[in-house]
């Protein structure tokens, strides 16, 4: 009995413990993890993503979306791919990168111009 | 797709670590649209959600295909988005390999605490599938999805819509009353395939045989065994082919091939109606930290 009653004590000392991305108090040391974030060069979304990124990760690399063609993802030990601008833009004028067959990096594709690619890689993860 | 993810976040490793994903949930209704869909008539009135970002827009971000995401292990659907208009079930945060999606379009200043700590997760998540490629690629749609279509290819403006999903015979024979070809097709799903052609059929080869399912290993075992059996030879033959993409041609190969395989092998609609084997070593094991 004594060991239930501990219970919601115990997982309320726990959430206290485990480290939020999003609250203060969340973990000092960053993510031992490089990352190459390909975007939108100049964009205020790629300084807002930058900023983010370098605040918890050890190293951070970014570079154009436009010209990824999968060689720049040796920059990284995770690549991210992302680009600004409303949907309908994007779907017309958003670049669209043509990777190698072999491409094999950890890879987040993020919004629009992410689903589109996998669209374009045939993946299951692809804008619907 | 809206601001937020459908459903409270699960015991997957994404949302524990390295960091508590600990969201506020709310209730949103239904979105009637849904109801449409296949698996749409059992949803509740509400359903739980919780922000992932305040955009400040009730469109934007995108969501995949969920019919059919679970067809193979190199796939995994790792939260819905709430996307009024899209069927349940549709995909907010997915993975396919080495690829993650992250639907959400927002910048992180954008992001709620909660959509924060998920995309960080998510970007160390992926790091495990370096080097795993995706096993499949799309080439269909799977088989509830197909089904669905062909229940309304007669509200299409396109009147080439249904020959290309059924062929032009069935399409011309049930041009004003696709719910019961749908519901023909339904009685059968098990044995529903799509050709090369992009057309959705029931196999009535694996009919005659005496085969019930045609994305089940029981199925390969049989038609190996009818192999021996010269009246059934040539279609078991022919269905071992088109269910694997193989031409072996003995018995005893087929034989073989299954058994060297048989641990490893998944069916899979979205990737062309067919088995395909899972590389030794492909699979990463879940953390329970």
């Amino acid at each position: 009995m004594k060991s239930i009653a501990l219970w919601p004590l115990a997982a309320c000392l726990m959430s206290l413990l485990m480290p939020s991305a999003g609250a203060r108090g969340q973990t000092d040391q960053k993510l031992n993890l490089s990352i190459f974030y390909a975007g939108h060069p100049g964009s205020a979304r790629e300084a807002d993503f930058l900023q983010f990124l370098n605040s918890h990760f050890t190293h951070v690399d970014s570079g154009d979306l436009a010209k990824f063609d999968g060689s720049q993802a040796a920059k990284g030990d995770v690549v991210l791919l992302d680009y600004d601008g409303e949907a309908i833009d994007v779907m017309q004028h958003g670049p669209r990168p043509a990777l190698p067959g072999n491409y094999s990096r950890p890879t987040v594709t993020i919004g629009v111009v992410g689903g589109l690619i996998c669209n374009q890689l045939r993946l299951k993860t692809g804008y619907m | 797709m809206s601001d937020a993810a459908q459903g409270e976040p699960s015991q997957h490793e994404v949302f524990r670590t390295p960091f508590k994903v600990q969201p506020k949930l709310e209730k949103w209704p239904t979105p009637d649209q849904q109801r449409e869909y296949p698996g749409g008539k059992d949803l509740p009135d509400q359903l739980t959600v919780w922000r992932v970002q305040n955009s400040g827009k009730d469109y934007g971000s995108v969501v995949s295909m969920g019919y059919g995401f679970g067809d193979s292990p190199d796939a995994e659907i790792l939260t819905v988005g709430y996307a009024p208009g899209k069927p349940p079930g549709s995909a907010g945060v997915s993975r396919h390999g080495n690829f993650l999606q992250w639907g959400f379009s927002s910048p992180p200043a954008q992001m709620t605490d909660a959509g924060k700590a998920f995309f960080l997760n998510c970007i160390v998540y992926v790091h495990k599938f370096d080097g795993k490629r995706p096993l499949i690629h799309v080439q269909s749609s799977d088989r509830t999805y197909a089904v669905y279509l062909i229940g309304i290819m007669d509200r299409f403006n396109d009147p080439q819509f249904g020959a290309r999903i059924v062929g032009s015979d069935l399409a011309k024979q049930y041009a004003d009353k696709a719910k019961d070809l749908a519901a023909l097709y339904l009685q059968q799903i098990e044995l529903v395939y799509c050709d090369g052609q992009g057309q959705f059929i029931i196999d009535k080869q694996l009919q005659d045989l005496g085969i019930t399912s045609n994305r089940k290993v029981e199925m390969l075992d049989k038609l190996v065994n009818l192999l021996g059996q010269p009246p059934y030879a040539d279609a078991a033959q022919q269905a071992l082919q088109r269910y694997t993409g193989l031409s072996l041609n003995t018995p005893q190969r087929w034989q073989q091939w299954l058994t060297a395989n048989r641990p490893r092998l998944f069916f899979s609609d979205v990737g062309g109606y067919k088995f395909f084997v899972i590389p030794e070593g492909y699979l990463v094991a879940p953390s329970f930290r």
